[in-house]
């Protein structure tokens, strides 16, 4: 009996070692870590000074951070619902029944596929402002008359940072939302067709209710992906100019790794953590609330 | 209006709409490729063209040769194929047993797992950074593949649990009956029915590690140890117009990712739906 | 009410042809049954007379007028699925609302019509309900009840109840007749069991292929199928079929079956267009096949292989040389098999069909 406990008990732990201790170093450590370190005023060389909450309240009094805060909310209102439009309406259309389906969903999540990186970099080089190929069209078209400042603009330069993030998201969406319409019988529709309904209200009735757990879902992963939107900015504009573009992440990343402050820069990724999971657990309450069956 | 001519009109303005869109998606793609074929000059010239006019090798030639493209593409190999194959060793694992075996803290070590899903990766950055260099780790393969490994996990264990959970338990027990040891239920019949899984997760951490920037930015930072997609970024920071030498170095970036794309197609779109649905 | 016609309907799906230049006419207030297997072009002509496809050929006229053209919405039908297609996120109420509020009824308006429509379908305390809390039959009575609220020119009927079970079936049945009848609304009723389409039918359409094999009322097409398909399709058990050689006797017209021959007494030129030494098939049904209480040497002698005791029914397998017949007896059980027993055939029920299937008499 004793052995059979033995060997049953064994394998578990045994499988399970690797995959945990990997977790507990690298993952599950650093968040506790990152909490402790954010008590502290700790510069990479130098002092180590315990501030309790001092990071905290210094990060609402500086114009920047507020900046960065600002930006990071604009950049995740924007984002999220015009991604979820566009990639739900690609879906629509492509759901009619159209020949190459399949080819229109590869050519559509290419952008998904491919690195932040090479994606960022591209942009960089559409979006210049005397050689780029988007000014250039613009120009040629006469939509505007001289060369925009597309990334220099304080003023534009969020804006064409958003336009890179719906680009590259558009596709990953409408694959999520084909399979999900792909789920609706439709023997729903015939009956809706029927019962006199036009197309729009096929649309509101039957197509957007039956959709709702989707979209909660994606909704809650697109916030959470935008909320903590790094690489692109980064590399586009790297917060500026004049911190036009700047959010949280990369206001974070160069307090740590410029200014070597990582009391400080712990202390905004914890911030940004606890608004991540509220706004995550609130967005899953309100939009599964009404999941009828 | 006869109803015949309204259907043929939306059906062309749908065709109509897929098309400027889909060229809307791929057309910087293509011009990443055409601006890899230019030389400066032309590249610079206005109005630009989508063809170039006098089409050269030299910036693919140059990027493999002079500046260290090919020793980058080297470290972004390694450094995701290492990490696919920890990530696919120690998930098999432990998907297996939060999908077939029951022991007192299951639930919760399933659900801490999850949680981290949620946890975006700034927040680990920090010390993470601390620790790798305490250890000695830093500007180093290890350096990104250990941190690589855990950080995808769990989403691996997720997926993986769920394709095991899916095979009927009577084919393990015929097995069982047949005589089978457990590690031989586990490797001639869990893992083989569960091929799918592991091919999503496979090409889910092969594409983290080649694309991953942030934490490969942080980690190194000697020149032959940077992986492709930090080693761009910096050569760009660095040559900023050198625009022509980027792209072809871009390109050669993204042929393993197509690659993978394209044999592995039938696994990545409804697996990685499957995934984003869940998680 | 409306009269259905349909003229020369033809509709394909690539290469095959569903809808076979359908030439039909459904009466005012008529239950008219669209009878035959699964892929015959039932449904499919269903969908047509809805609506929901478009013929390539042909026309559909309601009352005369065309409808060829015109929207679900428009010609005023309505449709009870197979599947029931409930609005799985709606409320029963809400479900059958649904018609209404798309046509811009007032709310006070559709309460009024909701309820009524409830109250004649004993769904009244279901209104509440999603669908998925619903067993079939109420499913399928909050569906009828969608479709009866909106007072529609026309009842489309696909497979209703071939998602209950055997005795919600039979009951069933017999109240969607009398709601038929009750409201007086042409009704095309789709089915491939045809027990219920005798059983509810005004009339009956068989089809196969895409193509109308005979229209009739259930007697009719009972009692006198015009081909061997109609006539192996109705029943139940479904009527034998032998093959027999025609000769001539006298005058008189003998059917060789091989193991035992039939006089079937028409003389010689009446009406029956049959050479000698041709081939047909002889149909008939089995309760017309009698087994004689005692043996006799001019009737025809056979053994039997088995008997299913159905009761108040048995059917006996019998035996004639190589020839295999089921007969239906209300005896009580005076045979057991291998008994050799003599049996006769009602003369007046044959059917006689030629090798394609075509009806002789």
């Amino acid at each position: 009996m004793a052995k059979l406990v033995a060997r049953s008990v064994s394998p578990i732990i045994l499988f399970l070692l690797p995959a945990l201790s990997f977790y507990f170093v690298f993952e599950l450590f650093p968040i506790f870590y990152s909490l402790y370190i954010s008590f502290f005023e700790w510069h990479i060389i130098g002092d180590v000074r315990f501030v309790g909450l001092e990071n905290y309240l210094k990060m609402f009094s500086d114009p920047v951070f507020i900046i960065a805060l600002r930006n990071t909310f604009i950049y995740t209102i924007v984002t999220v619902p015009i991604q979820i439009i566009l990639g739900l309406a690609i879906a629509l259309l492509l759901n009619q029944g159209i020949k190459g389906k399949v080819i229109f969903r590869a050519l559509y999540y290419i952008p998904v596929i491919t690195s932040w990186t090479v994606v960022s970099l591209i942009w960089k080089w559409i979006y210049d402002p005397v050689y780029g190929f988007l000014n250039y069209v613009l120009l040629s078209l006469g939509v505007i008359k001289e060369p925009i400042r597309w990334l220099q603009d304080p003023s534009i330069a969020l804006y064409a940072v958003m336009l890179v993030t719906i680009w590259k998201g558009i596709g990953w969406n409408m694959v999520i939302f084909l399979a999900g319409l792909q789920t609706i019988p439709q023997s729903l529709y015939d009956a809706a067709l029927i019962d006199g309904a036009n197309r729009w209200r096929r649309f509101r009735y039957i197509t957007l209710p039956l959709l709702r757990p989707v979209i909660a879902t994606v909704t809650v992963l697109l916030t959470i992906g935008a909320l903590n939107a790094f690489v692109q900015i980064y590399i586009l504009t790297a917060g500026g100019p004049l911190h036009s573009t700047e959010v949280i992440n990369t206001y974070l990343y160069k307090n740590a790794f410029s200014y070597l402050n990582f009391g400080y820069a712990s202390s905004m990724a914890l911030f940004l953590l606890t608004i991540t999971l509220t706004i995550s657990i609130i967005q899953r309450r309100i939009l599964s609330k009404r999941i009828e069956y | 209006m006869p109803p015949k001519i309204l259907r043929y009109l939306e059906g062309f303005f749908i065709y109509f709409i897929l098309l400027v869109g889909a060229w809307i998606m791929i057309f910087p793609f293509l011009w990443m490729v055409s601006t890899s074929f230019k030389n400066q000059y032309e590249a610079f010239s206005f109005p630009p063209s989508l063809i170039p006019q006098k089409p050269i090798l030299e910036n693919y030639v140059q990027a493999l040769t002079i500046v260290p493209f090919g020793r980058w593409f080297l470290n972004s190999f390694i450094v995701a194929s290492v990490t696919t194959f920890l990530v696919v060793v120690i998930s098999s694992l432990a998907g297996y047993i939060f999908a077939r075996k029951e022991f007192r803290w299951k639930e919760p070590l399933f659900y801490m797992f999850l949680m981290t899903l949620m946890i975006p990766g700034m927040v680990t950055i920090i010390p993470n950074f601390i620790l790798i260099r305490a250890l000695g780790l830093m500007d180093t393969y290890l350096g990104l593949i250990f941190p690589y490994t855990s950080w995808n996990l769990a989403m691996s264990i997720y997926i993986l649990r769920g394709f095991f959970s899916a095979i009927p338990r009577s084919i393990e027990d015929s097995a069982r009956i047949d005589g089978c040891s457990e590690l031989g239920i586990f490797l001639k019949i869990m893992l083989p029915l569960a091929k799918p899984g592991i091919a999503t997760i496979a090409i889910f951490s092969f594409l983290y590690g080649w694309d991953e920037f942030t934490w490969a930015l942080t980690a190194t930072s000697s020149s032959n140890m940077r992986t492709l997609a930090v080693g761009l970024a910096l050569f760009h920071g660095k040559y900023l117009t050198l625009w022509t030498l980027l792209s072809a170095g871009m390109v050669i970036a993204t042929i393993p990712p197509v690659i993978v794309f394209i044999l592995f197609q039938k696994y990545f779109i409804p697996n990685l739906m499957a995934g984003a649905v869940k998680g | 009410m409306v009269e259905i016609k349909l003229v020369n309907l033809t509709k394909r799906f690539g290469n095959v042809v569903a809808v076979d230049h359908l030439n039909l006419t459904v009466k005012h207030g008529e239950l008219l049954v669209l009878l035959g297997p699964s892929g015959c072009g039932k449904t499919t002509t269903l969908r047509l007379i809805a609506g929901l496809e478009s013929p390539d050929e042909g026309e559909i006229y309601f009352d005369n007028t065309l409808v060829n053209d015109m929207s679900p919405k428009d010609r005023n039908v309505a449709m009870v699925f197979q599947d029931y297609a409930l609005y799985p996120h709606m409320t029963a109420y809400d479900n059958i609302a649904f018609p209404l509020r798309n046509r811009g009824y007032s709310e006070s308006n559709i309460r009024r019509k909701v309820l009524e429509v409830a109250e004649m379908l004993n769904i009244k305390e279901l209104l509440n309900r999603k669908p998925r809390q619903l067993s079939g039959g109420q499913k399928q009575r909050v569906a009828l009840a969608r479709a009866i609220v909106r007072e529609p020119n026309v009842f489309l009927l696909d497979e209703p109840l071939s998602n209950l079970d055997a005795k919600l079936k039979t009951q069933m049945r017999v109240e969607l007749r009398k709601l038929q009848k009750r409201l007086g609304v042409t009704t095309v009723y789709v089915t491939h069991d045809q027990a219920e389409a005798m059983s509810i039918g005004d009339r009956i359409a068989v089809m196969k292929n895409g193509k109308l094999l005979q229209v009739g009322t259930p007697e009719e097409v009972y009692e006198n199928p015009k081909n061997m398909f109609v006539a192996s399709f109705i029943g139940s058990p479904s009527m034998n079929f032998i093959k027999c050689i025609v000769k001539l006797r006298n005058g008189f017209y003998v059917l060789d079956c091989g193991d035992f021959k039939i006089n079937i007494s028409y003389e010689r030129g009446r009406e029956v267009d049959v050479l000698e030494g041709e081939e047909v098939i002889l149909g008939i049904r089995p309760e017309d096949i009698t087994i004689l209480p005692e043996r006799s040497s001019n009737a025809i002698s056979a053994s039997i292989e088995l008997i299913e005791p159905l009761r108040p029914d048995m059917l006996i397998h019998l035996r004639i040389g190589n020839i295999k017949i089921v007969a239906r007896s209300l005896s009580t059980l005076l045979w057991k098999p291998d008994d050799h027993v003599s049996i006769s055939f009602n003369l007046r029920k044959l059917h006689i069909f030629r090798k394609n299937g075509e009806k002789i008499m």
